[in-house]
């Protein structure tokens, strides 16, 4: 029984899922309902997770292929917390469409126990059966709108995500090749053993790993679907890909990094890797933003840019003992605070172009005038994306950039300081629109009741976290303890 | 506790400038605030004297040691001091000069929200906690530049002050985290330089600080955003461009000076950056015609001049610099808030459409007087004390900064003199403006007055704030005690000689200036020469273009290019791994047989023709020759299950193809052959790499295959005899969980597919 309780969240996840689909095959008139269930079950989900909080020792089941510990919590939390934010951020949506809905929360809640499962896989299949669980809802949700360019971003996704799928298994593969074993532990007691006899084979294993990995953080050069996508499919589906397949990479890679190759023979090469990356990453991820004119495509491109932040936290590891697991807690922070915050942005965008049919920049003007609520909450989360104080996006930086520090990258400090300046150009054009622009219509409108919950309750994450940090930060570094050497 | 409070007041008028209406004593009662926090600094004066400040302190962000700290030494207090009492005044002003128009409550609250993040800056005494409120600063200073918003230049103006800030805050966050690695603690007065100093970060800490001071004070060559920051309306530049924001960058300079005055590269940089400043701001102001942008440079000159004085940081340099801080507030708020009052009375700045304004702008004319005294530094007012300091402070150096210094003050003193005369002329002469010019308010001229009147009250009485508030001020600056005795009459020595000459020019100068500024004027103006907001445009443009070209080539959309990038990314790594670290091949391989060797060739074959043959159908079937190649290796090789699971996967691939060609249309065209040949370049790199890289891992078989320990437990574990299916059902039965949703989710995508395309009918 004890493997049953520790998938619990995931079961409960995908029984709501389930009973969305009956319900709806059974009481067709009752599809109000049907969001409520998803959420229930999500909550159900969370409420299963915070037993564990109270008994929360580390324990492993099923020969050790599912790890129940603090960092797998963390990001069930996280998981649950966005596809909750995702869903209510659907509902409009989804009425207006009118067809499908049952479908639609299936696999939305599909994708949120692909995600959890990988909050705690630590062996390679099932690291790799997740990821699939999580990805191919998504393939299908990004074409879930009914204009071609959904379907080109349904199909775009699902050819690029099939190649990175590919080069993931042959990374696994590899590693399983060398080491004989797909447990992470193992894979680590190998490498340990004689792993320097044939480093070249792990450092490919590794790449092809980055590459796969690399894909679902959007990091440059495996970034190339992420505008395409994020501007065809439907934006609560977009912001669904931009925090939670996002987050769920960086759960993985961390514990893969972390757990499984985390000699220091390797660790000095992956971090010097993610190093590049990550300055890669913001510099280009920012530059396209700043010439976007539709809103959803510049959110695309600075979520490259924000990747590109996270994996400073993978850069900063240089540094053995106490020290090694500083930039990985500066991740976790960072996936929180950017979860409600992009989350945020996405959520007020949801309500702004269904009202005003429209993601261009330049229609966002005098949106202070028509609609102060929405506003309110979307430059307050612009600036939290940018790092400005007082918001939970200050200090994931500044924590980031300080593990960075410790770890004499100095130099990928100033490159990613140099991008928030040009991640302030476009954020802040953004507010500046909205505020001083002058609106086409006077009409003022509301959000309606379900956005403003969403749009509250993560608009008061970034405010609340970001006054009062500490709470969030010591979850973070609780969380990666054990990786701690 | 005290310091939270009277933040804590200040942020709390915010709502309440909101909502209380549009009256006369709106902006008294507002000033109140300030007036509070003002006498409440006053009594915190003596503790301050004797060298036991109060402070408070509250844990923010422990793992990081970042705390809430606040301390009121004699710095805070001086700047404390300047922020809350002009910021009184400055509120009183803004009700009489909006008189009521929409949106002054709201101007009022913008003022209080920085008047509070401002204190936040000067009262901070953790390095984190003052970027907080700095950072502050400049989103509520964007918010009050930009506050005229239907005016495209305000616009502009604020948007380029907030990046250049902005930029420099950002700059400024890496510098102070970096500062507090090497110092190992973010409180500042728990730094101690040795620390700093026997760092390997202390250049960078450095570097980056002076970024950031740079950038908010307006120091060559980030200068240029603050004149264009006039665009907002008077009050605001009143406050922020003259008494406080701009002030931020020489806080800080003066706040680190115990910590980092003594690397070796803070004079160099600190006092040519200072003087070039200096120089620049007064030779650029005597150009300008508009009396807020005479100003405006008048600052930048100021700011430098301050700046320099901190770079030499000797003692008497730095009792210059706190002499000068308050000295320049004083009287540049006074000329500020009467450039608005005859902004206000007359219709315009512009200084030559305006003249014998002294007769009906009696009280304006006053205000205009006093504050051109301090500008030129030449008369009973507290400026005058500074500049003579700073002179003294420059002789007595010696070296070469000193010489550069005194240079440079004496090459601005002249000009600040000619650029007093300037602000002075629109009184004298015939009576000329284009509108009927009428005095303003008492509400536009109490700020002005009472600040004039201070500048020559304080100098008259130096006792008054000597001991009290310039040397602890100075001596938090030096980090070690300071006598200070100001004195207005020194006697006749160099520095007076220098002074006077330099005055005496800057007269001579001012009754010349169109004409004598006329060609360094066309000079300027030229379409080459580097002024500061034409490299801030190219920069700006240059980066938008750079972007745009980028994307272009970057984000083409086609599919197949995105596969490229991400193929050779990876084969780039995969050789860059091989090359550096090696990986042997196995050289004993087995000869293979002759049907080993006829599969190969079939699979090698149908790999071919599937490239070449331009019917659909046909390439699907050699494919599938590959496929059944494949699985004849398998059956070859002891994987029977797995040839047979094979041979079943092709024929459904082949057939599902088959049914989905069938219905496109002909293959007439693959593209032109260059892009054939490069994308075959790309497969075959693709191919190469992992070729070498299978038979590079051939060698690295570690242990025991797992198939053994499979084939001994199966029976005896789980009781099954085909070994595949326990596996599938018992040893990974999780895995196979995994798979069926999986499968039972791309069910749903395919159905939902088919139903799109009878919707689409």
């Amino acid at each position: 029984m004890n493997g049953i309780d520790v998938l619990g969240p995931q079961i409960s996840v995908l029984v709501a899922a389930g009973v969305v689909l009956v319900v709806d095959a059974l009481f067709p008139g009752q599809r109000r309902l049907l969001p409520f269930l998803a959420l229930a079950g999500l909550l159900t989900a969370a409420l299963w997770t915070t037993s564990w909080v109270g008994r929360g020792d580390y324990q492993t089941v099923f020969d050790g292929t599912i790890v129940l510990d603090r960092y797998a919590v963390f990001f069930q939390y996280v998981f649950a917390g966005v596809t909750a934010t995702v869903i209510l951020a659907s509902i409009d949506w989804v009425n207006r469409e009118g067809r499908r809905q049952s479908e639609y929360y299936a696999l939305v809640l599909t994708v949120c126990a692909g995600l959890m499962l990988l909050a705690g896989a630590r062996d390679l299949i099932t690291i790799f059966i997740a990821l699939e669980l999580s990805s191919i809802p998504q393939y299908i949700l990004a074409g879930w709108g009914k204009d071609a360019k959904s379907s080109e971003a349904g199909l775009k996704y699902l050819l690029l995500g099939a190649v990175a799928s590919s080069l993931l298994l042959y990374g696994m593969a590899l590693l399983y090749g060398v080491t004989g074993t797909t447990i992470l532990p193992d894979i680590a007691a190998a490498i340990e053993a004689n792993g320097e006899s044939y480093r070249a084979l792990l450092i490919v294993a590794m790449t092809l790993l980055i590459a796969g990995f690399g894909f679902k953080m959007a990091v440059v050069p495996f970034q190339m679907w992420v505008p395409d996508v994020y501007q065809g499919a439907p934006t609560p589906v977009a912001a669904f890909l931009s925090v939670g397949s996002k987050a769920a990479a960086f759960a993985v890679a961390i514990r893969v990094f972390f757990e499984a190759l985390g000699a220091d023979f390797l660790s000095s090469d992956w971090s010097m890797i993610f190093a590049v990356i990550a300055a890669v990453s913001m510099t280009l991820g920012n530059l396209m933003a700043i010439v976007q004119s539709d809103i959803k495509r510049m959110l695309g491109y600075s979520s490259i840019a924000q990747a590109g932040n996270f994996l400073v936290g993978l850069a900063a590891i240089s540094v053995a003992g106490e020290e090694f697991t500083l930039g990985a807690s500066g991740i976790l922070l960072f996936v929180a605070a950017y979860a409600f915050t992009n989350l945020g942005a996405f959520v007020a965008v949801i309500a702004i172009s269904q009202r005003i049919n429209s993601d261009r920049i330049a229609d966002y003007a005098g949106m202070w005038k028509t609609s102060p609520f929405l506003a309110l909450g979307l430059a307050f989360c612009l600036v939290s994306l940018t790092g400005i104080p007082p918001t939970v996006g200050f200090w994931a930086k500044l924590y980031i950039f300080n593990a960075a520090v410790r770890a004499d990258l100095v130099w990928l400090v100033i490159v990613g300081v140099l991008n928030s300046v040009v991640s302030a150009y476009y954020y802040l054009g953004v507010v500046r629109v909205m505020f001083l622009g002058e609106p086409g219509t006077e009409q003022r409108f509301r959000a309606s009741p379900s956005i403003a919950v969403a749009l509250t309750a993560t608009a008061a994450g970034v405010l609340v976290f970001g006054i009062v940090p500490a709470p969030l930060m010591s979850a973070a570094r609780d969380a990666v303890e054990i990786f701690a050497r | 506790m005290g310091l939270v409070v009277a933040i804590a007041a200040v942020f709390l008028a915010v709502p309440l400038a909101l909502l209380l209406p549009a009256r006369r004593w709106r902006g008294l009662l507002l000033a109140a605030v300030p007036a509070g926090v003002f006498a409440y600094f006053v009594s915190l004066l003596d503790r301050a004297a004797e060298g036991r400040p109060l402070a408070w302190s509250a844990e923010w962000f422990p793992s990081l040691g970042v705390e809430l700290a606040f301390r009121a030494d004699g710095l805070a207090l001086l700047f404390g001091l300047l922020i809350a009492g002009i910021g009184a005044f400055i509120l009183v002003y803004a009700e009489a000069y909006m008189a009521g128009k929409p949106g002054a409550g709201r101007l009022e609250a913008t003022l209080l929200a920085f008047m509070g993040a401002m204190l936040g800056v000067v009262l901070a005494d953790d390095v984190i906690t003052l970027f907080v409120a700095w950072e502050l600063t400049s989103v509520t200073s964007f918010l009050l530049i930009s506050f005229e918003q239907e005016k495209l230049k305000a616009r502009k103006a604020a948007v380029q002050a907030l990046l250049v800030t902005g930029a420099g805050g950002l700059a400024l966050l890496a510098g102070l985290v970096v500062l507090g690695q090497a110092a190992g603690t973010y409180r500042v007065s728990a730094m101690s330089a040795e620390a700093v100093a026997g760092s390997s970060l202390a250049t960078g800490a450095l570097v980056l600080v002076l970024l950031g001071a740079f950038t908010k004070s307006a120091q060559v060559p980030f200068h240029f955003w603050l004149p264009g920051a006039m665009a907002a309306p008077t009050p605001v530049s009143a406050y922020l461009h003259s008494a406080t924001m701009v002030k931020a960058g020489v806080y800080l300079l003066a706040r680190l000076h115990p910590v980092l005055g003594d690397l070796e590269g803070w004079r160099p940089a600190v006092v040519s950056a200072g003087a070039a400043t200096l120089a620049v701001g007064a030779f650029v102001a005597v150009h300008e015609r508009d009396l807020k942008r005479i100003l405006a440079f008048t600052t930048v000159g100021a700011l430098g001049f301050l700046t320099m004085l901190l770079g030499l940081g000797t003692e008497l340099a730095i009792k210059a610099a706190m002499v000068f801080v308050a000295g320049h507030a004083l009287y540049k708020g006074a000329l500020f808030m009467a450039a608005g009052a005859i902004d206000h009375g007359t219709g315009t700045r512009m200084v030559d459409e305006l003249g014998g304004l002294r007769r009906a702008m009696p009280w304006t004319f006053a205000a205009v007087a006093a504050g051109s005294i301090g500008l030129a530094g030449f008369g009973p007012v507290l400026a005058f004390i500074g500049k003579e300091a700073a002179l003294e402070a420059g002789l007595e150096d010696g070296g070469a900064a000193g010489g550069w210094a005194l240079a440079a003050i004496v090459f601005s003193g002249a000009l600040f003199t000619a650029a007093a005369v300037v602000l002075l002329r629109p009184f004298f002469g015939a009576e000329r403006a284009p509108g009927h010019p009428h005095e303003g308010s008492a509400g536009l001229l109490a700020g002005p007055l009472a600040l004039g009147a201070l500048s020559f009250g304080l100098a008259l009485a130096p006792g008054v704030i000597e001991g009290r508030l310039i040397a602890p001020a100075a001596a938090a600056v030096a980090g070690e005690p300071v006598k200070v005795s100001l004195k207005l009459w020194h006697g006749f020595n160099t520095a007076l000689g220098l002074s006077a000459l330099s005055v005496g020019g800057g007269v001579l100068l001012g009754f010349a200036v169109p004409r004598a500024t006329a060609l360094t004027g066309r000079l300027m103006g030229a379409r080459w020469f580097p002024s500061g907001p034409k490299v801030y445009d190219w920069l700006y443009y240059g980066m938008q273009r750079l972007a745009r070209f980028h994307t272009v080539w970057m984000q083409r959309g086609y599919l197949r290019g995105y596969i490229a990038v991400v193929l050779l990314t990876f084969v780039g790594l995969a050789w860059a791994a091989l090359v550096r670290w090696g990986g042997s091949i196995e050289r004993d391989w087995l000869t293979p047989a002759f049907y080993e060797a006829a599969v190969a060739a079939t699979i090698v074959a149908g790999a071919t023709t599937a490239i070449v043959h331009m019917s659909r159908l046909a390439a699907v079937t050699a494919l599938g020759a590959v496929g059944f190649g494949v699985a004849i290796v398998y059956a070859l090789f002891g994987a029977p299950d797995l040839a047979l699971t094979q041979i079943v996967m092709e024929t459904l691939t082949v057939m599902l193809f088959v049914l989905v060609f069938y219905r496109l249309p002909k293959l007439v065209d693959r593209g032109p052959m260059r892009r054939r040949l490069r994308d075959g370049a790309i497969a075959l790199a693709v191919g190469v790499t992992m070729t070498v890289l299978v038979l590079a891992s051939l060698g690295h078989q570690q242990g025991q295959p797992i198939s053994s320990y499979f084939g001994e437990t199966a029976y005896l574990e789980a009781f099954g005899k085909n070994v595949v299916n326990v596996i599938l059902v018992d040893f990974r039965s999780l895995d196979t969980l995994g798979e069926i949703v999986v499968l039972g989710t791309a069910a749903f995508g395919v159905f939902a597919l088919l139903r799109v395309r009878r919707w689409s009918r």
